[in-house]
């Protein structure tokens, strides 16, 4: 029996090292809402540089865009991203991630494994995603309230299906491909 | 009045950005969780005469009042205040505290726009003798006060509304006359723009902001009045010091109060993510 489960433990390790080995995450592009001043951006821009995970911002003050980098092999966790923009007073606007992906064939309802974190595809015709591509994200409070309003439906629908998995998952993101 | 009414058109439509960091106000958004800020406001108002309350004000008068602020959390701050001035007495003395606690309950977030609601409570203890019949917590009366802040962040155009009661106590030394009111209500409106940066470059650009605020207050016992205008100036330094300065004039009115003019110089400094 332990055996057994020991060999079901290695298959699930290798199917899930199979998924990632298709994807890479490269960087990130934040735009945050309701800042009116640099001194709003600076203080949003301190609480970024307090995650462990972030390794360089860079800023586009004019579109209150920050640029994030992140470090190498580390595990990336968005919900504490948002976190810190809404601890300095103010809204993620849009997080587009830009990942590299290796002949990685997706479709609507696509399940992307990555770290801790699952990816789950909506809105997406059956397509094969090579090189550098860009994901937003699409749930509650990683876009405008107006903007998250459109994709509600479809997201609460695919979260009742998730419920029966059995991976170990700390995060869904729900993501459409720019 | 149709001065007024060109100042708010011109500021209008010379409105580049939106800006609500009001110097005479406070605006619905919070400071950042976890971040200091101190501040030095100084006060000065220049000799005054009203015959018909018989106030006769002949010297120029001075406060001071050194504040710290702290953001709890993104939703909640917290203000403290310590007064000292020239404005009961002709010598410098050191008038009281206050306490000022904000907590923004609503906040509707866009890109090019937001909309926030806030609440807002104060108590001071001063020890001045109490001349007028201006309810002032800063410095002048203790009491209470509470209201609710409303900031429209409207494309490039930032308004906000401020409306409030305030209630006055005897201060520490000195009784409430009973001519004196114990309660005042007070509003405001607030609007403000970018100047400077046409484009922002980096965070050592210094921004410079331009104001118009209207400050009334209302005291229902004493069927008083005021409502003064407060233009102000602005500078956004290094993305963390501020220096501001606003006069404020009384337009009309009929209340009792120490003056009608009065000038604000304030340098504040804030220190993000200052704890853990």
């Amino acid at each position: 029996m332990k055996r057994c489960i020991a060999k079901l433990i290695l298959i699930c390790i290798f199917i899930i090292a199979q998924i990632s080995a298709h994807a890479q995450f490269v960087k990130a592009e934040l735009v945050a809402s309701g800042l009116t001043c640099s001194m709003c951006s600076f203080a949003t821009q301190k609480q970024l540089q307090s995650v462990p995970f972030i390794d360089t911002i860079g800023t586009d003050l004019n579109h209150t865009t920050f640029l994030l980098s992140f470090k190498k092999d580390s595990v990336i966790d968005f919900t504490l991203i948002k976190k810190k923009v809404e601890d300095a007073g103010f809204s993620v606007a849009s997080l587009v991630l830009t990942f590299h992906f290796d002949s990685l064939k997706v479709d609507n309802n696509y399940h992307l494994y990555y770290q801790n974190s699952l990816y789950h595809f909506i809105n997406l015709k059956s397509r094969i995603l090579n090189g550098n591509t860009k994901l937003k994200l699409i749930d509650k409070g990683f876009v405008s309230d107006k903007e998250y309003k459109k994709y509600r439906k479809v997201i609460d629908n695919h979260t009742s299906e998730q419920a029966g998995n059995t991976r170990i998952i700390t995060h869904v993101y729900h993501i459409i491909v720019l | 009045m149709k001065i007024l009414l060109f100042l708010l058109l011109l500021s209008i439509s010379f409105a580049i950005n939106g800006q609500e960091l009001y110097v005479s106000s406070e605006p619905a958004s919070n400071m950042p969780s976890k971040s200091i800020g101190f501040r030095l406001n100084n006060e000065i108002m220049p000799p005054y005469r009203n015959a018909l309350y018989g106030v006769d004000n002949k010297r120029y008068m001075f406060r001071q009042n050194a504040e710290v602020m702290l953001g709890l959390s993104k939703k909640w701050m917290f203000h403290f205040s310590m007064f000292s001035g020239t404005f009961h007495q002709s010598y410098y003395k050191f008038e009281g505290i206050n306490l000022y606690t904000k907590f923004r309950f609503l906040s509707k977030d866009n890109v090019q726009s937001h909309f926030r609601m806030a609440a807002y409570a104060k108590a001071a203890v001063i020890s001045n003798d109490i001349q007028y019949n201006d309810i002032n917590l800063q410095g002048d009366n203790s009491g209470f006060a509470g209201g609710i802040i409303a900031t429209q962040l409207l494309h490039k155009f930032a308004l906000s509304f401020t409306g409030g009661y305030n209630h006055s106590i005897n201060n520490l030394k000195y009784k409430l006359k009973p001519s004196q009111p114990s309660c005042a209500y007070n509003y405001s409106f607030s609007a403000g723009y970018l100047l400077f940066p046409f484009k922002y470059k980096n965070y050592r650009q210094t921004n410079i902001n331009l104001y118009f605020e209207m400050l009334g207050k209302t005291n229902p016992q004493t069927a008083e009045h005021y409502i003064d205008m407060a233009p102000a100036i602005q500078f956004i330094i290094n993305s963390r010091m501020r220096l501001e300065m606003a006069y404020k004039r009384q337009l009309a009115g009929n209340m009792l109060r120490i003056n009608n003019q009065s000038i604000l110089i304030r340098f504040e400094y804030n220190i993000f993510n200052a704890y853990k």
